[in-house]
């Protein structure tokens, strides 16, 4: 059986300019990936940009060898870059800074772009119905964490339980909202 | 609200070539020179980067489960906190009338001789907030901190970061009070608040400027007047809060929403909540440098019933305007908000707006009589980075016996991006 073809990233380890190749096919879908988790056109750009920065100063570390492996270990910098950007609020930017390399402003047609392709609009206003059907207690605690953006000691204080029982409360959830938004084709992107 | 459509047919499939920026970022990623930051790197390269991303996998929980929710939906790059390692303990304390820890603040800098303060309780050394139950919630170095510019020059030279904290809101506890907190310029010899009831409070302030105070009632009850004298400079600064009570942020940061005559500054014509009105200002409390006249105005507003959402995204440059002019907006380094203006007929309409499942109260802060119109009052309010205007739903009551929810017509706020003001 014939080897699946290397792939650009696999070649990258040697070549650097393979690495541009590889950047062309995967950061548009990674856009999507992002900006249907974060829902925001300017902070999935930034979190592209970061995700892969973060990929191209790593690419000797990766052991595979064809797409989907390569595909798999960026979705990994890819999720960690966004439990970062989930626990802080905003997209990192530490390795673009080392490296010297910005992304350019995006244009409001940019970003326009972003949302068409993401279909954000419509994802955003099923958020929001679904969020008017969780329980009050579950409700309060994610329209606290999440549109108030209070740490979980304050979202704790408001509900007056416990701080290990607001993040369980935000945690469950979402993931209720997840479990209501998925069988409308939300919650699920493949890279 | 309207049921989701999912998209008809297959989504196309992104290009690189959609993303201008992202392919601009591509060219100069791939001819950036790694062995020079490997070198240079005082981190240990990319094992250690990989490492250092496994410690922030306490939340990929929720990345985990695909939610399309995310903890953060606001994009504040670049948000304005202290460094973490320029936070220091105030020396400053209040005793808490409860009984509870002492009361300080939290001093640090953000750079661009931008200041930060966050208000706290303190045991030991460490700052945080005393819950109804007792228990101590530690505040983060960067956990709540207002930031602003206490600059060299001009009427900022004596500015103070100051804040209201209303206690009741973060406790839980019954006795209800406001703390009164800032950083001011070093040399500051006196911070004082003046009360509704004539009653003078001064804070307690360190050589650093820093000070706290507290102050009976919540912050609309308290209604202080803050005096901060810098007796070398032979100046004193007072910042009305009484008249112009900042609006509590999302955030914590407060706003200050005012109502104005447009005939100049500097003529006595500023009035708050005025009628005879032309102006509607949003503005941070503390001014930033240069914020009265690059914070977002909506000036000559059109008659009629009418609600104007607008998203300010931090870093936004241009002109924005709603009805005829366009005036210049500067949100530089200020968090990303999304700024609604209404105006209602007369002045006995509630409007009402709702988002993400939860209403939002809006401040009135003025009466529009323009063009000779019979006075309707202006609305207006910031929402969280994280509402979308498409998320904005507006109603006013209508009907005085049976009062009803009639959605309000929106308007579109003119914008031009990109025009430096």
């Amino acid at each position: 059986m014939a080897e699946p073809p290397q792939s650009a990233l696999a070649l990258s380890r040697r070549d650097p300019q393979a690495f541009a190749t590889f950047y062309a096919e995967e950061a548009p879908r990674m856009v999507v990936f992002f900006a249907r988790r974060v829902l925001d056109p300017e902070a999935a750009l930034d979190l592209t940009a970061e995700t892969f920065a973060a990929a191209f100063v790593s690419r000797r570390g990766f052991r595979g060898r064809d797409v989907r492996s390569a595909r798999a270990w960026v979705r990994t910098i890819a999720e960690r870059q966004l439990a970062a950007y989930l626990r802080k609020g905003y997209a990192d930017r530490a390795v673009r800074t080392r490296l010297g390399v910005e992304r350019p402003p995006a244009t409001a047609e940019e970003l326009q772009r972003v949302d068409e392709l993401a279909a954000l609009t419509g994802l955003r206003a099923a958020v929001a119905r679904e969020l008017l059907e969780l329980p009050p207690g579950e409700r309060e605690a994610v329209q606290l964490r999440v549109v108030d953006e209070l740490e979980f000691g304050e979202v704790a204080a408001r509900l007056d339980i416990t701080e290990a029982a607001a993040r369980q409360r935000v945690s469950r959830a979402l993931r209720r909202l997840a479990a209501r938004l998925r069988p409308l084709g939300e919650g699920e992107v493949t890279a | 609200m309207t049921a989701y459509e999912p998209p008809v047919g297959p989504p196309r499939e992104p290009r690189i070539e959609d993303f201008p920026s992202l392919e601009a970022f591509g060219e100069r990623l791939a001819a950036a020179d790694v062995r020079r930051w490997r070198r240079g790197s005082g981190f240990g390269g990319p094992g250690v980067l990989l490492a250092a991303f496994v410690g922030t996998t306490g939340l990929a929980l929720t990345a985990a489960t695909g939610s399309p929710v995310p903890p953060f939906l606001r994009a504040e790059a670049p948000v304005v906190r202290p460094a973490p390692t320029s936070v220091r303990l105030s020396t400053v304390r209040a005793a808490d009338p409860a009984g509870g820890l002492p009361w300080t603040v939290r001093v640090g800098s953000a750079g661009d001789g931008t200041r930060c303060v966050t208000v706290g309780q303190v045991r030991g050394e460490r700052l945080g907030i005393e819950t109804a139950e007792g228990r101590f919630e530690p505040l983060g170095p960067t956990a709540d901190a207002q930031c602003g510019q206490i600059a060299d020059g001009g009427a900022a030279a004596h500015a103070p970061v100051v804040g209201l904290r209303d206690v009741r809101a973060v406790s839980g506890r019954a006795g209800r009070f406001t703390v009164l907190f800032g950083v001011a310029r070093p040399g500051t010899d006196r911070v004082r608040a003046l009360l509704p009831n004539g009653r003078t409070v001064v804070a307690s302030l360190a050589a650093d400027g820093s000070f706290v105070a507290l102050l009976p009632g919540e912050p609309r009850q308290a209604q202080p007047i803050v005096d901060v004298r810098r007796a070398s400079a032979g100046a004193t600064v007072r910042f009305d809060l009484a008249r112009t009570l900042p609006d509590p942020d999302p955030r914590g940061r407060p706003w200050k929403l005012t109502a104005e005559s447009d005939l100049g500054r500097g003529t006595g014509n500023r009035t708050v909540g005025a009628t005879n009105a032309t102006c509607f200002r949003v503005s941070p409390v503390p001014p930033f440098v240069g914020w009265d006249t690059k914070m977002p105005r909506a000036c000559a507003v059109p008659r009629g019933t009418w609600a104007a959402v607008t998203r300010l995204r931090s870093g936004a440059r241009g002109e924005f305007g709603i009805g005829r002019l366009l005036r210049p907006v500067d949100w530089a380094g200020l968090p990303t908000r999304t700024l609604v203006t209404i105006r209602v007929p007369g002045t006995r309409s509630l409007p009402t707006v709702r988002a993400l499942g939860r209403a939002w109260a809006l401040r009135r802060v003025g009466v529009a009589h323009i063009g000779g119109s019979r006075g309707d009052a202006v609305y207006m309010g910031l929402l969280p980075g994280a509402v979308e205007p498409a998320d904005v739903q507006v109603s006013v009551q209508r009907g005085a016996k049976a009062p009803t929810a009639v959605p309000v017509r929106r308007r579109d706020l003119r914008e031009r991006r990109g025009v430096r003001p």
